[in-house]
């Protein structure tokens, strides 16, 4: 089911012009196939921040979730992302750096740098943006989490 | 007009307005004084291509009888036997009508198409949360869906999809761009799921 999944998406890869593939990165071919953080969190918990964003042009949407502990560090980050190789890339690797990084220092993570690493071509830096939406939309959430009135809601 | 173009070298000037071979002013595929084949012209819009009014609802009919007949007249075959320009003139206008034919074809195409003309982009529509949440689950529910399952998905998605469309239609014939979008990103996400399930 996974491999078939892959595989079709890999055919869609091929650019209509001429049959010739794409040039996505190895980079972006190895998170695609191995990707990083692949679940969920519990979204309930005041610990979870939740960032769901979409592309709409794309039909892509995208989930990613940081579990954060009491200094402030992300400790967990799960993404699970439904489009293209370069968006599951892009969430993947967004997951993979924030981990480890405290709140303010994965709100630095920029498009520009998960571009860069992936190789992304132009057509592509829109997926890059996604997943800085979702990294921030996930830190957005958490943040609204740790209100002391949202907080007294759920202990 | 030549004020205007005057940073056109007389010779781009002359191919923009005027037959290559006998220098009538033409605008057409065909020139219409010595009936030789033109290139195509710089900006192309896909409705002009296949002479369809612009606008969301076509009959398919009259485009695939628009689309042959000037395949009919256009394609390669057709010119064999002349000059090589002429060969890649039509070879040219040929993939423009054929490109134009399945852009304007599928309803998804020619509605991203038509926004496109009028300015507006997809990335721009901002859906709402319900809906993003909807789409997710979809998606997490064709990941654990065995076959009758998948079947019963593709029967929803189909469902959604006619609602959509609808929509769509509803919104270009009231002139509600933006609405428009919105329902046409919707029609993506279903597209996508579909692809999945087929």
């Amino acid at each position: 089911m996974l491999s078939r999944v892959i595989s079709k998406s890999l055919n869609s890869l091929k650019s209509p012009f001429g049959g010739q593939t794409a040039c996505y990165h190895e980079k972006v071919i190895d998170h695609y196939e191995n990707p990083r953080n692949v679940g969920s969190l519990d979204k309930t918990s005041n610990k979870v921040g939740t960032g769901l964003v979409g592309a709409p042009a794309c039909g892509d949407v995208m989930r990613l979730q940081v579990k954060v502990d009491d200094q402030g560090k992300i400790v967990e980050a799960k993404f699970k992302t439904f489009g293209c190789a370069s968006a599951i890339a892009s969430s993947s690797l967004a997951t993979e750096w924030i981990k480890g990084k405290t709140v303010d220092e994965a709100l630095r993570l920029k498009n520009t740098d998960i571009a860069k690493e992936l190789c992304l071509p132009p057509v592509k830096l829109h997926c890059s943006m996604l997943a800085e939406d979702a990294v921030r939309a996930a830190l957005a959430d958490y943040r609204i989490k740790q209100k002391p009135e949202a907080a007294s809601d759920k202990p | 007009m030549l004020f205007v173009r005057s940073w056109l070298t007389p010779r781009q000037l002359r191919r923009l307005l005027s037959c290559w071979s006998c220098n009538a002013a033409s605008q057409e595929v065909i020139c219409s004084q010595c009936g030789k084949i033109q290139p195509p012209q710089q900006e192309v819009n896909y409705f002009k291509v296949l002479h369809q009014e612009e606008k969301f609802t076509l009959r398919a009919q009259d485009l695939q009888k628009r689309f042959r007949d000037m395949q009919r007249v256009l394609h390669p075959d057709k010119f064999a036997n002349c000059s090589e320009k002429e060969k890649n003139f039509s070879a040219d206008q040929s993939a423009l009508v054929n490109q134009a034919y399945q852009v304007l074809l599928k309803p998804i195409q020619r509605a991203t198409y038509l926004l496109q003309l009028k300015g507006i982009s997809l990335a721009e529509v901002q859906l709402s949360q319900e809906f993003l949440l909807e789409m997710m689950e979809f998606n997490e529910e064709i990941d654990r869906a065995d076959d009758s399952k998948r079947e019963e998905l593709l029967g929803q998605i189909a469902e959604f999809e006619e609602l959509a469309m609808a929509e769509l239609q509803e919104h270009f014939a009231n002139k509600k761009l933006s609405e428009a979008s919105e329902s046409l990103a919707k029609l993506k996400y279903f597209e996508n799921l579909r692809n999945r399930l087929s």
